[in-house]
């Protein structure tokens, strides 16, 4: 046989891999957004009444510390801080980290809130960077800064759980906006099943092109660039039917690390945050399913379908991609930690369902996808296409897609519907057809170059650098 | 092979289209349907209204006769909305409207629905309208299957009211599930003085969690009248009946209760007494300064937190009281009084004081500064002795702090 | 014939603004409804009321906010203040009033009882219903 006969051998192989590939990860959504559908309508009605106001006065809640991670943040600190001190729920304290800032972040909290040196000594259960000094405020009696050495935002977390003193925590972006009842809805898994639920999430909105006043969004509105908007229909996919589903097959991956609630003696246990990922939130729920199902504990990690914080997406591509490359990296690093769950029927739904899924879909999707693309120019120049198959590929792959976004959408018609105008409805549509030509193949290209990236510098993982805190936000994990 | 690519393509497009002709088509329906009953709302509310602030009997004249079909929503929704938001006459006059008009037998039925959202509304709207020939009904609704429902029906007996709701809640507490327990019990604390009484009695029968209920709730409403009660729940083998009972107390703040509490500090279990000491800050009880001083050993990190919260609570004897535990002989204790005359602004305050001329205040404050510097807890006292708006005070700082004083400067 | 009284009514539920409204016109004041603090003062200066009845939780500028901005105001600072809120603890009340408040309503309220505090306050300022 020729090389040539061999080469279209293969490439059929290829081509007839990919086609299955597909049909099963789209099965897998559509499963997905099923169960999300289901899901969604429940807690729409559980939700019919909210009586989150009694629930605030009541002295039965849990009390919470707010974490605050802040590196250079000296133009937003304040705003953020003020913000926090309104939203509604009893008891909390809120302890903003101050990661070796080169801005004057520190000086600005100081004036702001009259801060004062506290000689405070404490106990550290996890190890950290060395804490310079501690503030607190005599005006505001549950307001803690702590001043500390450089060491990243998962060690800035890891010192503000030493400092906490509740039982639980919420982990906050700096930069990011929480809604006045986010802790009261996240809160209510644990309060349900307090000696279950570990950590709990909510959905995370998209903040570009709403009109934001005093720390809270008072309008919302689109993004007028394309680039956010396509993340609006990304985020809603993701929130809508990933996580919901997930978490109701009990093995959630993700928490967003822009807002999460977690128990303080489990994260303790696991030793707190990795400062060698730059996917922290990730990485800390996967070790917190690994820690519980090792230790064979009856726990539930948890997403709450109801919107919590806003934040600021990327509104060019080179920071999307920065901030792409980072999740993908974060997730390859994170996988190959923790491979031993791959397929071990010891971890579960988690072990055998959702980190196959993503072993094989998230982290290796783009590469099959990408390659995809480089398969067929290779066999429109080989003079070997098939036009059907190709036809039959591209229609399904696109219209999938499509589907999943349109789903999404209407999932978020019939829940929350955040977006009022029939022009915003129009233009998520639009969006959800046209991410499909370009930007979801863009997004495949940043990942297979993050992959690679991954693969070169294999040897360093251990010192992996770590990035700042700008663009650590919002949903690690793309897709779902 | 043609076929199927035809086919796939079809079908997938197909459900697309569909999906978006259904999004399309709810968003319409939704819409059209909202500015309809806007509409229709501007027209009947002032009149609904004025009813309300009037005496006629019925409010059928001013809906224009009977209730028509299409209103049915739009007047339930006015009435609900404006029963929620007052009291007395007018919202008894709203819910008689309500039941005037067949809401509330309809919503009777809906207890019975086959749908738990359904029951869930039904029982909260009968709250709402403060339907009292519903009390039995909705009594029966406590053992619904479904927590939402049961959550709903408590809040509505809560808003209806009266002993006849009070009982059935109390045995409510029993629930197995935390959050309805945690909603219930919130009911009865807003129902204050009718079900102190009642928890009392029924203590005995309560299951455990029911009975730590009972003792919330009993802090909650705050009356005076279980004080005594409480005081013998102190013994009660049950660590946690201890803690709830020794925080009850702090809460209702009687002065009565501080003896009892300071035996509470005494408690084996580290939660009684963390709680202990921090109720004893409440009710500001000064006999207590020196049991407080020995909680600030307690090897708990609670315990010695609210121990040192409460002698500052309690005045200028719980401060003087710090100031001495700076030279105790356990480092915890030291820790905590350090954190807490920093808290509270008395290091500050007497740092204050070193820019005053020589006397005994003065002195007072340079003895307090002289402990912080023995102790090594310095860190405050040099972010004063650099930033400190008076010249006089940063140089005593450093002459006390054995640096050089910062030349020139001042507050940045 | 007298000219009506002139009330402001600042809250950000619409319901509630409403009722209050039509509890108030019903007895013959002229009512005008704020639906934010921001939009309460300047209302409050433009129209000069004769009484304002004040939400504490609003956007923009709570109701503490709306009274500081009106009692620094030299020809609005006499002018009758009640505070109409959920907030029902003994502090928040002891705040209302000492940060200047003429009466302190908690929600839900009497509908009646508040229309007497109203005329009340109206009276002792001199102007009849």
């Amino acid at each position: 046989m020729s090389w040539v006969g061999w080469l279209t051998e293969a490439v059929v192989a290829f081509n007839v891999f990919v086609l299955v590939y597909f049909l099963v990860l789209n099965s897998i959504y559509l499963w997905l957004f099923l169960v999300s559908l289901v899901e969604v309508l429940r807690f729409v009605r559980r939700t019919f009444f909210s009586d989150y106001r009694q629930i605030m006065q009541s002295e039965m809640t849990w009390p919470i510390s707010v974490l605050v991670a802040a590196h250079d943040e000296e133009k937003t600190i304040v705003d953020t801080v003020r913000s926090l001190m309104m939203v509604n729920y009893g008891e909390f304290e809120i302890i903003v980290v101050n990661d070796g800032s080169t801005d004057r972040t520190l000086r600005r909290l100081v004036e702001a809130f009259d801060l004062r040196r506290m000689d405070r000594v404490y106990k550290r259960s996890i190890p950290t960077e060395a804490v310079r000094a501690v503030y607190g405020s005599l005006a505001h009696a549950n307001l803690l800064v702590v001043d500390k050495e450089k060491g990243g935002k998962s060690d800035a977390l890891n010192a503000g759980i030493n400092l906490s003193r509740y039982p639980l925590f919420c982990s906050i972006d700096a930069d990011s906006i929480i809604e006045d009842n986010a802790l009261l809805r996240v809160v209510k898994p644990f309060m349900e099943r307090p000696n279950e639920t570990v950590a709990a999430g909510g959905i995370v909105r998209i903040v570009n092109g709403c009109e934001v006043r005093d720390g809270r969004v008072v309008k919302i509105e689109l993004p007028d660039r394309p680039i956010p908007i396509f993340q609006v229909v990304e985020y809603l996919r993701a929130f809508l039917t990933g996580r919901v589903g997930w978490s109701a097959l009990q093995s959630l991956m993700i928490i967003s690390g822009a807002f999460g609630i977690y128990r303080k003696q489990e994260v303790v246990e696991v030793g707190g945050y990795s400062r060698y990922t730059e996917t922290e939130d990730l990485e800390l729920v996967v070790r917190l399913h690994e820690y519980m199902r090792t230790r064979k504990r009856k726990y539930r990690i948890v997403f709450v379908p109801d919107p919590v914080c806003w934040t600021e997406v990327p509104e060019s591509l080179k920071v999307l991609n920065r901030q792409r490359n980072r999740w993908h990296r974060g997730l390859v690093r994170t996988l190959w930690d923790n491979k031993r769950m791959m397929l071990n029927p010891r971890y579960g739904t988690v072990g055998m369902f959702a980190f196959p899924y993503f072993f094989f879909f998230e982290m290796l999707g783009p590469f099959v996808e990408v390659a995809g693309y480089v398969v067929v120019i290779l066999s429109l120049l080989l003079g070997i296409l098939n036009l059907e198959f190709f036809l039959l590929f591209l229609g399904i792959a696109i219209l999938y897609g499509i589907f999943l976004s349109i789903a999404a959408i209407l999932l978020e018609e019939i829940s929350f519907r955040r977006y009022p105008g029939w022009l915003d409805l129009t233009k998520l549509v639009v969006f959800g057809i046209l991410e499909n030509f370009g930007y979801r193949q863009l997004n495949a290209l940043f990942k297979v170059k993050a992959f690679w990236d991954v693969l070169l510098r294999r040897r360093s993982w251990g010192k992996m650098e770590r990035s700042g805190f700008r663009e650590a936000r919002g949903a690690a994990g793309g897709q779902t | 092979m043609y076929a199927v690519l035809a086919y796939s393509v079809l079908a997938i497009g197909g459900v697309f289209l569909v999906l978006t002709g259904l999004i399309v088509a709810n968003k319409a329906w939704r819409e059209s349907r909202d500015a309809w009953r806007r509409t229709r709302r501007r027209t009947l509310e002032p009149a609904i209204l004025s009813w309300a602030h009037g005496d006629a009997p019925s409010v059928r004249p001013s809906i224009g006769g009977a209730l028509k079909r299409r209103d049915r929503l739009v007047v339930e929704g006015i009435l609900l909305d404006h029963a929620q938001r007052v009291r007395g006459v007018e919202r008894e006059r709203l819910g008689r409207a309500l039941d005037d008009l067949g809401y509330v037998d309809r919503w009777i039925r809906g207890l019975s629905s086959w749908r738990w959202w359904q029951r869930a509304e039904s029982a909260e709207k009968l709250g709402i309208a403060g339907a009292f020939r519903a009390i039995d009904r909705l009594v029966r609704s406590l053992a619904d299957d479904v927590p939402e429902v049961r959550i709903r029906a408590a809040k509505a007996l809560g808003a209806v009211g009266g002993r006849a709701a009070v009982a059935p809640l109390v045995q409510a507490l029993r629930e197995p599930n935390r959050w309805s327990t945690i909603r219930i019990a919130d009911i009865l604390a807003g129902m204050r003085h009718d079900v102190v009484r009642e928890l009392m009695d029924e203590y005995p029968k309560m299951n455990r969690d029911a009975r730590l209920a009972a003792l919330d709730i009993l802090a909650k409403i705050r009356s005076l009248e279980p004080v005594a009660w409480l005081e013998e729940r102190l013994s009660d083998p049950d660590r946690d009946v201890r803690a709830r009972a020794c925080h009850a107390l702090g809460a209702i703040g009687s002065p009565d209760s501080g003896p009892a509490l300071v035996r509470a500090l005494e408690d084996p279990e580290w939660p009684v007494r963390a709680v202990a000491a921090k109720g004893i800050g409440r009710i500001r009880h000064a006999a207590a300064v020196q049991p407080l001083c020995a909680a600030l050993r307690d090897r708990e990190w609670w315990v010695r937190a609210n121990a040192a919260e409460s002698l500052r609570l309690i005045g200028p004897k719980g401060i003087e009281a710090l100031d001495r535990m700076l030279d105790d002989r356990d480092v915890y204790a030291r820790h905590q009084a350090v954190l807490m005359l920093q808290e509270s602004g008395e290091l500050d305050r007497q740092v204050e004081l070193l820019g005053r001329p020589d006397g005994p205040e003065r002195e007072a404050a340079e003895f307090l500064v002289r402990r912080f510097v023995r102790i090594g807890q310095v860190g405050r006292l040099r972010e004063l002795q650099e930033t400190h708006r008076d010249a006089k005070v940063r140089e005593a700082l450093a002459a006390l702090l054995g640096i050089a004083a910062a030349p020139g400067g001042g507050a940045p | 014939m007298v000219k009506p009284a002139r009330v402001l009514v600042a809250d950000d539920d619409p319901v509630s603004a409403r009722f209050v409204a039509s509890l108030l016109e019903e007895r013959g004041y002229e009512v005008v409804v704020a639906g934010d603090g921001e939009h309460a003062v300047d209302a409050a200066r433009k129209l000069r009321p004769d009484l304002i009845v004040c939400d504490v939780v609003m956007p923009y500028r709570d109701g503490f906010d709306v009274l500081r901005s009106v009692r620094a105001e030299p020809s609005l600072s006499s002018v009758p203040i009640v505070i109409v809120s959920m907030k029902d603890r003994e502090e928040d009340i002891v705040r209302g009033l000492e940060a200047g408040a003429d009466d302190y309503v908690v929600k839900p309220f009497n509908a009646r009882e508040l229309l007497t505090r109203v005329r009340k306050l109206l009276n002792r300022n001199g102007r009849a219903t």
